[in-house]
């Protein structure tokens, strides 16, 4: 079969095996996707690593116990050992002065070395049906059976009942925890709750991500959401989204190649969406320093105009105008920026170069004096309303002035009666 | 022989991760460090890929290279991407083991290196490994290796102390004397990540961890002074070394898991029963 037949094979749901893998594996990462949106929000995000690989103890002891690797025992082994990790890291910072993140650590490192020497005991008693007890690590999504299934699709439920019933609960405490309190929410409540929802989680994908793993699928799909949207409702929906279309291409990829465990492909499916979101989201890196750039750009502009203007006052027609060197020798900036700033203002129309000599088009200043009038206004503001001395109201002023609206700039002139000077007895330039 | 070059590099693994962990837990990174110790596999599998060989300079470099660009990464991710900063953490280092992990199963195949000694290491095999002559005594390598980690790690903390101790006390001060805390944060995480490196042949990278964390713990319970918390930790660990590795063979289990367990059991009474004691005269 060449790669598009077994795509076609893979989502086509002919193959019973398959079908169930697929199926298991949607249920998991919408559920995932979800559940990691509370803990995402909650900042509980340490706390999954530490019930994760907490599991292990649980499952072969479960196992132990019952001798099959019967889903239901091994999950339940996996959920209680998980438990007891959630109440060992809470006691653990209560009674000592430990601090939260170094009782996760340790919680974690006790309970997973323990289940690995119970892995060890566990191969050791020479149980046939041991086999296959690794892959909980990095998880075997292909091995997934309909009993599995079964189990599989009860832990989902679980989660997609818990979600809607509670979900005005979580709303008000994740982002209102005083008012959540008020009205009789108990925060206890919500964290076991919380708690108690990433130990089904990570239950549910011990069997296709593996207990390393399982923290990413519950990080990751939120994290990236969370630079889409806002809207809590909408942050779990697409966080289900990206789960499940994630954790279908990693378990496509180890369907076609039998050797690959499943977890690491959609761990790292994942976390790519995570980095994508980080740089090319509207709210993501990319773009906000694309736009601090511009805003840069055209605070440069700005004050180069301003220059031209006061040094073109300064000389008061002595000289046909400007030159780039005075520019930027009078406003400690790199030449080559001062260069390309003109070349910008005088495709925009607003200077004119004359031989070696830069001067303002009747635009320019007009545009210039805006700039200077806001400036000027704003140290008077500053000195008449907030008392401050004459020498101190620059500095503001000269950030200010690329902000202000025409509509405050308006403001500012008629709550001080248009005024003639500036706190340094410059001229306020009012146009024509 | 064959006990003592075991216990030995059990116990210059323990050595090192407890004197860093000390800081790690008091600079409240232990959950850096565990990510730490999961991100530099990819460096691992690709220096052996080229190399063939566990450790090798190789191995150093790229995981150090690697494992700093993590943190960096990292601290990109939360100051400037919005992400939350264990969210980034619980990210990147998962991201980065799975690319390891995926390298080895499916170009590794046929190498001497697999799952199970990344996870849990293989120090019973220690003595079994080639060895150097040194004075006549043979010393398997990577115990060679490790001893000469071991000593500069020491020199460096010995040296550094001062800097270590007062970012991790008090940042804030350190800043205003121009101590670049950054710089201190660098070096103690880099530091863990070679650290990392070179324990990850004799315990893999997830048992690391414990033996980062679980003696500082310890220490912490007792002390409130930096160099006793140093001193503690690493008599601590040493000494659970020792246990661990007796205790494995009665048992037959894999060493360091057994370690990290006595470190556990041990640590977790002294919490139960110090709060019970002080309850009771109350």
């Amino acid at each position: 079969m060449n790669f598009w037949e077994q795509l076609i094979y893979f989502f086509s749901f002919t193959d019973a095996n398959v079908s169930n893998v697929l199926i298991g594996t949607l249920l998991l990462g919408i559920a995932s996707g979800m559940v990691g949106t509370l803990v995402v929000l909650s900042k509980k995000t340490l706390i999954i690593d530490a019930i994760s690989h907490s599991m292990l103890p649980g499952i072969c002891i479960g196992f132990m116990l019952s001798g099959v690797k019967n889903p239901v025992y091994l999950m339940l082994g996996g959920m209680s050992s998980a438990t007891v990790a959630v109440y060992l890291i809470a006691e653990i910072s209560q009674r000592s002065k430990i601090k939260v993140d170094a009782a996760i650590a340790i919680t974690l490192s006790i309970l997973f070395s323990f289940g690995v020497i119970m892995l060890n005991v566990v191969q050791n008693s020479g149980n046939p049906n041991q086999s296959g007890l690794n892959d909980f690590l990095f998880g075997k999504a292909a091995s997934m059976l309909r009993k599995d299934l079964y189990m599989f699709g009860g832990l989902c439920l679980i989660i997609f009942i818990c979600l809607p019933v509670f979900f005005r609960h979580f709303k008000i405490s994740l982002f209102d925890p005083i008012f959540a309190q008020s009205i009789g929410i108990k925060k206890y409540f919500i964290q076991s709750i919380i708690s108690f929802l990433i130990i089904v989680t990570a239950a549910a994908g011990v069997q296709t991500v593996g207990i390393i793993l399982i923290s990413a699928m519950i990080i990751a799909p939120a994290s990236a959401a969370l630079f889409w949207t806002n809207n809590f409702r909408l942050t779990m929906i697409y966080a289900g989204i990206v789960g499940a279309g994630c954790s279908i291409v990693g378990v496509f990829i180890s369907f076609l190649l039998p050797e690959m465990p499943t977890g690491p492909w959609i761990v790292v499916m994942l976390a790519s969406v995570s980095i994508l979101s980080v740089l090319f989201s509207p709210s993501g890196l990319l773009v906000k320093q694309i736009q601090i750039r511009k805003n840069k750009k055209s605070i440069l502009r700005e004050n180069v105009l301003k220059t031209v203007y006061k040094l073109k006052e300064k000389i008061k027609g002595k000289k046909k105008g400007i030159s780039t060197e005075e520019v930027s020798n009078y406003r400690p900036t790199a030449i080559r920026k001062v260069r390309s700033a003109l070349k910008h203002l005088k495709r925009k129309g607003l200077v004119i170069k004359g031989g070696d000599y830069w001067t303002l088009t009747e635009n320019g200043v007009q545009e210039a004096e805006r700039i200077v009038r806001v400036h000027r206004l704003w140290e008077l503001y500053l000195q008449k309303y907030m008392h401050l001395p004459s020498n101190y109201v620059h500095n503001s002023a000269e950030s200010i002035e690329h902000i202000v609206t025409p509509e405050i700039e308006q403001a500012l002139a008629e709550v001080m009666g248009k005024p003639e000077l500036d706190p340094h007895n410059q001229k306020i330039p009012y146009g024509k | 022989m064959f006990d003592f070059w075991i216990i030995f590099t059990a116990c210059l693994v323990a050595i090192n991760s407890s004197v860093l962990g000390s800081f790690l837990v008091l600079k409240k990174m232990s959950m850096l460090g565990d990510a730490l110790s999961h991100s530099v596999l990819p460096g691992i599998v690709i220096a052996f890929l080229i190399t063939n060989e566990h450790t090798s300079i190789l191995t150093t470099l790229f995981s150090a290279i690697i494992g700093l660009a993590a943190v960096f990464t990292m601290n990109v991710l939360s100051k400037k991407g919005g992400f939350q900063k264990d969210a980034a953490i619980g990210i990147m280092y998962t991201f980065l083991f799975s690319i390891g992990i995926i390298l080895i199963s499916s170009l590794a195949k046929n190498a001497d290196i697999d799952i199970e000694c990344v996870l849990f290491g293989d120090i019973g095999n220690v003595p079994f490994t080639k060895g150097l002559y040194i004075m006549g005594l043979e010393v398997p390598r990577q115990t060679f290796l490790l001893s000469i980690f071991t000593a500069a790690n020491l020199i460096i903390v010995f040296f550094g102390l001062k800097g270590f101790s007062i970012t991790s006390f008090d940042p804030l001060l350190a800043s205003t004397i121009g101590i670049s805390v950054v710089f201190w944060d660098y070096l103690l995480l880099g530091l863990t990540s070679l650290s990392t490196v070179f324990s990850f042949e004799s315990v893999g990278a997830i048992m690391v961890i414990s033996m980062l964390v679980i003696p500082a713990g310890f220490a912490n319970l007792l002390t409130k002074r930096i160099k006793p918390f140093i001193l503690i930790a690493m008599t601590f660990s040493v000494i659970c070394s020792i246990i661990g590795y007796y205790l494995s063979f009665l048992i037959n289990v894999n060493i360091v898991a057994c370690i990290s367990c006595v470190m556990g059991i041990i640590l977790l009474a002294t919490i139960f029963r110090k709060k019970n004691s002080t309850q009771s005269v109350n």
